[in-house]
């Protein structure tokens, strides 16, 4: 296990050092001198001058990017080229409140996922399965925020069971959290749900057919525990990839369903920093989600490794 | 790699023993006809080929007008979806807004088709060391969720369409690259290329009449299945304001601008949500029917 961790450690660490290069390197295709941009409009040529030196312009950019990268490494993201707010600061306080909504969405689609999969499987080719599969096919092509739109509503405006917007956050007032996250998290794992349960239904029958289930049915085993214990464990391989996959396009809608349901998280700092040309906020957000989405690659290759002996 | 089917696979219109040869070239045809799913959503997708090619003189009043004594109006016989904050008539704007959505597709399409195709095929010529980092740094921009990194381009580049339909198109080179690797290194090393090979044939055309006729199969699945999601990143960065500018609108762009207005005028979000939901329904079953329809390889066993 150890030596598993080593080895996708060795993998990842040069993936992550590439993504910083990448999103420095997208400094240099800025349109236009920013420090005039930043300097304003009327600022004489000295102050240009000042402000360049101020955000270390005037020096060559892999000289720059070192900085940034040693800065980076002891958790220092730089500031914000406008308002000189600390970047990681603007992290710390955002990125929680994504997680949460997006580890909400996460368990919203296993939850419904995976016993959508699994009846759909057991009764193949009958109408529980049809309507399994027919609503899969609506919720993958369904944009999550439309779904989040005519929820709100339904659910907030006309029926007034949930708070339509206004944010508590999870430390203030936990309940109150979860009454404002259930419309956000259906609407953001509803298409996750979907996928889920169409690849476990393939894996599942798949796995169904296999002769080890048949052996185990044969030496008379309960059915539950063929099912439960045989069969589930085979046929989640799969479905733990989709999930991991699936973090990293929840991570992208999240910042859009925040929009539909006014949440401060990443999406709106994401939002306004590409409209305030901000980079130093964008690549931060950007090198610290992709920290999020490696990391879950690593949770998820362990689970991998744990379920099926064979990948060790 | 054989994937167990998720649909009702119509075996008994395409019997192996019923194809003759000289059908051949009819077989992918009638496979796909008996599709019921993929030829509703290929009607639908000409429809809305139609709407975008002639949108401006379908549209029933200028989508541009402002009418301010008419703003968010109900749905009514003049207007037969309503108007907007600015009185404008929705059911011209989201015609023409069609333009706008299919071409941001097909940007992002051509971006990931056009340089994902040829970096596969140079990885699969290359030398297996080369082609392997090659494949490893394509594996990285895979892990990437669309959306972010638009964002991150659009950070650079300033909002609008055109730049983030090609953000979104490089997420989707490593798929291409990757599965045109894959098809690729499946044919490259039969008999018949390797004889072509010994007796001389230039590389590029080997690769135009041998190679390639053997990977447009799954590349046109791949295509279909791609253009789903780039209408879904489209629409959601037009959503967000990051992608068509006003007054320039696509299908996203409306439903953004629907927001502020949900509890006044709710009309104004269900058609361009619903229009999107529909054209990527039936992109994804036009997919599907597309794979189902190929030849004996890339068909789903039932």
């Amino acid at each position: 296990m150890l030596a598993l961790i080593g080895r996708r450690l060795l993998v990842t660490l040069p993936l992550l050092l590439f993504v910083t290069l990448l999103v420095n390197l997208m400094s240099l295709l800025v349109p236009g001198d920013p420090a005039v941009q930043i300097a304003g409009e009327n600022a004489t040529h000295e102050q240009i001058e000042l402000t360049r030196q101020r955000l270390g312009l005037d020096r060559p950019w892999h000289e720059r990017y070192l900085d940034w990268l040693a800065g980076a490494a002891r958790g220092d993201l730089g500031n914000s080229v406008f308002t000189n707010d600390s970047v990681s600061q603007l992290l710390q306080e955002r990125l929680p409140v994504t997680l949460a909504l997006t580890l909400s969405a996460l368990v919203f689609a296993a939850l419904v996922g995976v016993p959508a999969g699994i009846l759909a499987a057991l009764r193949r080719n009958r109408w529980q399965d049809s309507l399994i599969r027919g609503v899969a096919t609506i919720g993958i092509a369904m944009p999550g925020y439309w779904l989040g739109l005519l929820l709100l509503m339904v659910f907030a405006i006309q029926l007034g069971l949930f708070p339509t917007i206004g944010y508590t956050p999870l430390t203030e007032n936990p309940a109150a959290w979860l009454h404002g996250i259930v419309l956000p998290t259906v609407a953001l794992g509803a298409p996750a749900a979907a996928e889920v349960a169409r690849q476990l239904r393939r894996s599942m029958i798949d796995t169904l057919q296999q002769d080890f289930v048949r052996t185990a049915t044969a030496k008379g085993l309960r059915y539950w525990m063929v099912l439960g214990k045989h069969a589930l464990t085979h046929a989640a391989n799969p479905v733990v990839t989709v999930l991991a996959t699936q973090m990293a396009l929840l991570l992208g809608a999240a910042v859009i369903i925040e929009k539909v349901f006014v949440i401060p998280g990443i999406g709106e700092l994401a939002v306004n920093s590409v409209i305030n040309k901000d980079l130093t906020i964008v690549q931060g957000i950007v090198v610290v989600t992709t920290l999020v989405i490696v990391v879950t690659n690593l949770l998820a290759d362990l689970a991998h490794a744990w379920l099926s002996p064979r990948t060790r | 790699m054989m994937p167990v089917d998720t649909r009702k696979t119509d075996t008994s219109s395409a019997p192996e023993t019923a194809v003759a040869h000289y059908r051949h070239r009819w077989r992918f045809l009638r496979r796909f006809l008996s599709h019921p799913g993929a030829v509703l959503g290929g009607a639908f997708l000409a429809l809305v080929a139609v709407l975008a090619m002639f949108g401006p003189h379908l549209a029933p009043h200028d989508p541009l007008q402002n009418n301010l004594g008419q703003v968010l109006q109900p749905p009514s016989g003049d207007h037969w979806l309503g108007t907007d904050d600015l009185g404008r008539d929705l059911l011209s704007r989201l015609i023409v807004a069609t333009r706008i959505t299919v071409q941001a597709a097909l940007i992002s399409l051509a971006v990931g088709v056009g340089i994902g195709v040829p970096l596969g095929l140079a990885a699969a010529i290359m030398p297996p060391l080369l082609g392997g980092l090659l494949m490893r740094i394509t594996d990285g921009i895979m892990a990437f969720p669309p959306i972010l990194l638009a964002i991150g381009v659009l950070g650079a580049l300033g909002p609008g369409l055109t730049q983030a339909m090609i953000a979104v198109g490089v997420v989707f080179v490593p798929r291409f690259a990757r599965l045109t690797r894959a098809s690729v290194q499946q044919v490259y090393h039969e008999t018949y290329i390797e004889a072509s090979r010994v007796i001389g044939t230039p590389l590029r055309r080997i690769l135009r009449w041998h190679v390639l006729p053997n990977i447009t199969g799954p590349l046109v699945v791949q295509i279909a299945v791609t253009c789903g999601f780039a209408m879904l990143a489209e629409a959601g960065l037009s959503f967000l304001g990051l992608g068509a500018q006003p007054p320039d609108a696509s299908w996203g762009a409306l439903l953004g601008r629907a927001l502020p207005y949900v509890n006044t005028a709710w009309w104004l979000g269900i058609a361009p949500g619903l229009l999107i939901t529909l054209t990527v329904l039936a992109t994804n079953a036009v997919a599907d029917g597309i794979g189902d329809s190929l030849g004996r390889g890339s068909r789903r066993q039932k």
